[in-house]
């Protein structure tokens, strides 16, 4: 008699993991999934973001969500955007848990871990500020780390599976591939078993290669294409991190908190219980690794103890009276040294750690429960219970930040203004009052980053100064907004300094404050009003700069095209290689 | 420590560390039921962050 097969399906590691992060981000987004966008501070997604130069990051402007924009448009072009959006904000969960989870040694650490991976205050803080070109590059960093490993173990097709990770980090920003490159570099630099020194420096150039090929999208547009930044000391200041539980900056810091606004705190964080308890396991996580020693487990987890360590490091310095000064000097003088303004985003590389760690204390719970002679079924339970952890340190992320996160859709008068605006003549278009953030009573009254710039298939010339709260300012880059503010300032003729920079239409939000500074638009004409929209026409100018720059704006795109190029022959003759040889083995 | 009383020991363990786990998650949606602000009023400065 034949036995029956067995039925279901065994999960591996990776699964189990992408399943937790799954559960995490649809608990964790709960009513925000509904059809429509999620808009707040810096989360813009609109019905279909144009493929421009804007998105591009070409466009002489400073190259913030490049190219992260870009993955955005080409998604907006498959599918309608608030799709996109849901898709992009889904997969950081999903990713991050997939990849802790296959950091684990046991499919308990695989869920217990990325449980952590997924449900903790920097990603709740960094999705509540709207960041998720970083959070996706923070998702990459465990797959990042395996394939470095893997490299390191000499596997076959490593260096392939490196480059695309690599290739996958770009694609999330200048951010997530910084943070990316600082776990592969750290992976193959650690100290470890006997690996020859060339191929050792073959891997570190394979990686540096890629990392400076894909990055090209944002470094060339930075470096060439946008005006000269100077860093502001205000900006070190106002983006330092900050203590969002009672145990100061590093205590925050530690438990993955410590983001800059206040306004994205959440509940509990405040609480010394709430946060103590937090505290508490993470030291324990670490008290586990040093007795442990888990940096002689691989070369995985030592990088990622190194990058870990590194990440707190940075998050913490700009809060530190003494290293306050050489994160500012870094900051204001160094080329780049604006990626290091808003610290605490490295601070993702030490929560990856603590998840891979927070894996382990699980498992060791199981353990002692089994050793204790409690029954796998109770021993079980109990680690499982002590697995849920970061739920019960941050409840307020649950259901959409407890139904702060609500999808909504754009006002129709929205999407026929930007219908009519399109069909117009060329010319830039200028939106006022003269602020970069918005609060719409169709959003909830929520701050959010002024959408028009990505609504429109043009040039939109906002204010790019960030408003902080003390009537500060930091101050933006581009030179025409920073001639329309001086107008505004001076009561000047802000038409004409609007017509001087490109400007030929003026978009009025008569919902907003105008305190923020309004141009005198009478004797203007006015050619559409609609709901709270109002749309002027300056008259014809004269083609701004932006149209007379040449194709060699686009030579960044050219070396990124240069790595996806670059890593598919890898893969190519990977593939060969592989057939190749299984044809000898054959014959 | 016997067998018995180690199994003992982790069970009651166990048990406090559910129970203690249970109370401040309660704790946290306590307060989060009370951090649940009333729509915010029309401002005149709309700024990047908070203080």
């Amino acid at each position: 008699m034949m036995r029956p097969a067995r039925a279901g399906v065994r999960l591996g590691r990776r699964s189990i993991g992408a399943l937790t992060g799954l559960a995490c981000g649809l608990l964790a987004l709960g009513p925000g999934l509904r059809p429509g966008y999620l808009l707040f501070y810096d989360l813009v997604f609109v019905p279909k973001l144009p493929l421009g130069d804007r998105t591009l990051g070409v466009d002489g402007s400073v190259p913030r969500a490049v190219p992260n924009d870009f993955v955005a448009a080409l998604l907006s072009q498959l599918m309608p955007g608030w799709l996109a959006q849901k898709l992009l904000l889904m997969a950081v969960f999903v990713v991050v848990g997939a990849g802790v989870g296959a950091l684990s040694r046991t499919r308990l650490g695989a869920a217990s871990g990325a449980l952590v991976a997924a449900w903790n205050p920097y990603v709740a803080e960094r999705l509540a500020i709207g960041h998720w070109g970083y959070l996706l590059g923070y998702a990459c960093l465990p797959f990042l780390a395996a394939a470095a490993a893997a490299c390191r173990d000499g596997r076959p097709r490593a260096r392939t599976r490196l480059g695309v990770w690599l290739l996958l980090s770009a694609c999330t920003g200048s951010t997530g591939a910084v943070l990316g490159l600082i776990v592969v570099l750290c992976v193959l630099a650690v100290p470890g078993p006997a690996q020859p020194a060339r191929r050792r420096l073959r891997d570190l150039g394979w990686a540096l290669l890629i990392f400076l090929l894909a990055g090209a999208t944002w470094w060339y547009a930075y470096l060439v294409l946008a005006p000269s930044q100077d860093s502001s000391s205000i900006g070190v200041e106002a983006f330092m991190s900050r203590a969002d539980t009672p145990w100061g900056v590093v205590g925050s810091l530690l438990t993955g908190g410590g983001i800059w606004n206040s306004g994205v705190w959440f509940a509990g964080r405040d609480s010394v219980v709430t946060s103590g308890l937090a505290l508490l396991v993470v030291v324990t996580c670490v008290v586990l690794a040093v007795r442990d020693r888990v940096w002689r487990l691989g070369p995985a987890l030592t990088g990622l103890a190194i990058a870990g360590l590194a990440g707190l490091l940075l998050a913490a310095a700009s809060a530190v009276p003494g290293l306050r000064d050489v994160m500012t000097a870094a900051v204001t003088s160094l080329p780049g040294g604006g990626l290091l303004r808003d610290a605490q985003k490295f601070v993702g590389l030490w929560v990856v750690l603590v998840a891979v760690l927070a894996g382990r204390l699980v498992e060791r719970v199981r353990e002692i429960g089994e050793r204790a002679g409690s029954g796998r079924a109770m021993a079980l339970g109990v680690a499982a219970i002590v697995a849920l952890w970061p739920l019960i340190t941050l409840t307020g992320l649950a259901w959409g930040a407890g139904g702060k996160w609500r999808a909504v859709s754009y006002p129709a008068s929205y999407i026929s203004m930007q219908e009519r605006i399109d069909a117009l003549p060329p010319g830039d278009v200028a939106v006022f009052p003269w602020n970069l953030y918005r609060r719409y009573p169709w959003d909830h009254d929520l701050v959010v980053l002024d959408p028009w710039q990505r609504l429109l298939d043009r040039r939109v010339l906002v204010n790019d100064s960030l408003p902080l709260a003390g009537g500060r300012d930091v101050p933006g880059e581009d030179p025409d907004a920073a001639a329309v503010s001086r107008a505004l300032a001076e009561r000047g003729d802000v038409p004409q300094v609007l017509r001087a920079g490109g400007v030929r239409y003026v978009l009025v939000q008569t919902d907003q404050p105008a305190r923020a500074g309004m141009p005198d638009l009478n004797g203007v004409r006015q050619i559409a009003d609609d709901g709270s929209l109002r749309l002027y026409d300056l008259g014809t100018v004269r083609p701004g700069a932006q149209d007379a720059r040449g194709l060699d704006r686009y030579a960044g795109w050219l070396l990124a095209a240069a790595a996806v190029v670059i890593v598919a022959a890898r893969a190519i003759l990977d593939s060969l290689g592989v057939s190749g040889s299984r044809r000898l083995t054959r014959g | 420590m016997g067998e018995g009383n180690k199994k003992v020991a982790f069970n009651v363990g166990g048990a406090i560390v559910g129970a203690l786990l249970a109370a401040v998650a309660i704790f946290g949606l306590i307060a989060q039921q009370g951090s649940i602000t009333q729509p915010q009023k029309f401002s005149q400065n709309i700024d990047y962050n908070q203080q």
